[in-house]
């Protein structure tokens, strides 16, 4: 476990060095909330529901685990690349032991990321009066985020083991946008019908619709009767299917991670 | 004593034969030479040495450890590979302490001393990446070093640097000689004569003398060592 905490802490250290965590993990979400607090400004009140808070801040929580994503990626084909891995191969440290010291870094990371999303959504509900949630459900959301987290940063890790350094960012760009669009994000997906549904069966869309159960979002309105009284995101829904399928999901990945990197370090020495 | 024993070693990649049946020890405390061309397969030796490539037949035996014992085997070597290999954004003195932990506590007299030898004192708070090539390899010795290994390889450790640095380095590397046996590869034929107990000669995976460097200048029946060297290899030099 030492030798865990110590590569993990390198890990740290390498990325808080990086000016890209900055940018990418905490300046561009909290940019995405003032920028969508714009657009609400010119738009006419009960339209777009999907741009307030309660609606917004989980998709802005899952696709800043997207960028945590590509952070990931980034590090593992850089560390790759140079002959610094390498010569960690040589030393005592084991296969499972770097992947540990990989994913807990960013762990920290991700976990800073959502508290960062989660207050900044607070004080945007409440300086717009839209208000957000309560310190009950904020904790609850925190905890709901944390598959999706995950399995974003198996992701990167994926990428980055079996990717080069020039390429790993590529792919991970796709999955960023990919998790912009199809994790309905700022996408309306809830007035697409059966794109919506196919959606819920791709990693995405699943953490921002239950992140809405628990903040109490609503529904984008398709007719004068929702637009009048608003439909509420209900876990009864789709709920328990949802998290089943995160919680599948992050269980593969993280096994698929495992076994691509042991796998390349096996190939690696040969 | 002896501390490595290679028997018949060999390795191949496809058709390419590496390593051909390779044969030779290696004494405690000896700095141990392998000298050959690019492409002799000194590298190959040495990364199958320290477990960052398979064997594809033979053997060989490392402080009492066969290689199939590997995991036991990379608890007392360390080895600075060709290419200098430190965490470009840590500091000097992370490199040093993140290297040191790796392999054991942290022993702050002999962290001091291996600063002095490398003279890092006045860079200790310097990040890797900004150092010129060659403190960056002297960190990356340093690093090898760090961790008390009985045996330390270092691959070509004075590749591409410029003279003056490659004679401070030189200096460091014989004031280690005799606490840690030192495995070092290089085609440079000054550099092994200046610091080598013993040499290998190995050219195309094939081990052609083994000896100190006035041992091989009479198996050759030359005068300089460099003659005796191309005597030795003959057509491969050309
Ligand atoms: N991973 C590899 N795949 C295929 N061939 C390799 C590999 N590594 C080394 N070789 C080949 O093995 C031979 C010996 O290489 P190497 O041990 O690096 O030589 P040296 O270090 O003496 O310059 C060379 O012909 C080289 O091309
Ligand atoms: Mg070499």
């Amino acid at each position: 476990m030492k030798k865990v905490i110590l590569f993990a802490k390198r890990n740290l250290t390498e990325m808080i060095r990086d000016p890209l965590l900055y940018i990418f993990c905490v300046g561009f979400p909290i940019f995405m909330i003032l920028m969508f607090n714009v657009i609400l400004h010119y738009i006419p009140d009960g339209q777009s529901p999907i741009f307030y808070e309660k609606s917004l801040i989980p998709g802005i929580v899952m696709f800043s685990y997207s960028l945590l994503m590509l952070m990931s990626s980034l590090l593992i084909s850089k560390d790759r690349q140079s002959a610094f891995l390498k010569r960690l191969f040589s030393s005592p440290l084991k296969a499972y032991q770097f992947i540990l010291g990989y994913l807990i870094p960013f762990i920290i990371v991700g976990l800073c990321q959502t508290v960062i999303c989660i207050v900044s959504g607070y004080i945007s509900g409440l300086i717009s009066g839209r208000g957000f949630v309560d310190f009950g459900n904020a904790c609850l959301l925190f905890i709901e985020m944390l598959p999706m987290m995950v399995i974003c940063i198996s992701l990167g890790m994926i990428f980055g083991t079996i990717l080069n350094d020039k390429s790993s960012p590529a792919v991970s760009s796709i999955f960023i946008c990919a998790s912009g669009i199809l994790g309905g994000a700022w996408m309306p997906l809830d007035t697409m019908g059966n794109f919506e549904k196919a959606c819920g069966f791709l990693p995405f869309y699943e953490s921002t619709y239950l992140g809405r159960c628990i903040t109490g979002a609503t529904h984008t309105p398709i007719d004068e009767a929702t637009t009048l009284n608003p439909v509420i995101y209900n876990f009864s829904d789709r709920g328990t299917l949802y998290l089943a399928l995160m919680i599948a999901y992050m269980v593969v990945l993280v096994s698929l991670s495992l076994f691509a990197f042991t796998n390349k370090m096996k190939k690696d020495i040969s | 004593m002896e501390i490595i024993r290679v028997e018949k070693l060999s390795k191949n990649y496809k058709a390419l034969k590496a390593l051909d049946e390779v044969s030779f020890s290696i004494k405690e405390g000896e700095l141990f030479g392998l000298l050959g061309v690019n492409g002799a397969g000194k590298t190959t030796l040495i990364r199958i040495l320290s477990g960052l490539a398979k064997k594809s037949g033979g053997d060989a035996v490392v402080d009492g450890h066969p290689l199939s014992e590997i995991d036991e085997i990379k608890k007392i070597i360390d080895i600075s590979p060709q290419e200098t290999s430190v965490a470009m954004n840590l500091t000097v003195k992370e490199n040093l302490f993140f290297f040191e932990s790796l392999y054991g506590s942290h022993d702050e007299e002999y962290f001091n001393k291996i600063v002095d030898s490398f003279s890092l004192k006045e860079i200790l708070n310097k990040r890797a990446k900004t150092l010129s090539g060659g403190w960056q390899r002297r960190l990356s010795i340093a690093v090898a070093l760090i961790s008390k290994p009985k045996i330390l390889f270092l691959d070509e450790p004075t590749l591409g640097l410029d003279v003056l640095i490659r004679r401070e380095l030189w200096k460091i590397i014989k004031s280690l000689k005799g606490e840690t046996t030192i495995v070092l590869t290089s085609h440079y034929l000054e550099e092994i004569e200046a610091l080598c107990d013993r040499v290998a000669i190995l050219s195309s995976g094939h081990l052609l003398d083994i000896g100190t460097v006035e041992e091989i200048k009479e198996h050759a029946k030359v005068n300089s060592f460099e003659e005796a060297f191309v005597k030795i290899v003959g057509g491969d030099i050309k």
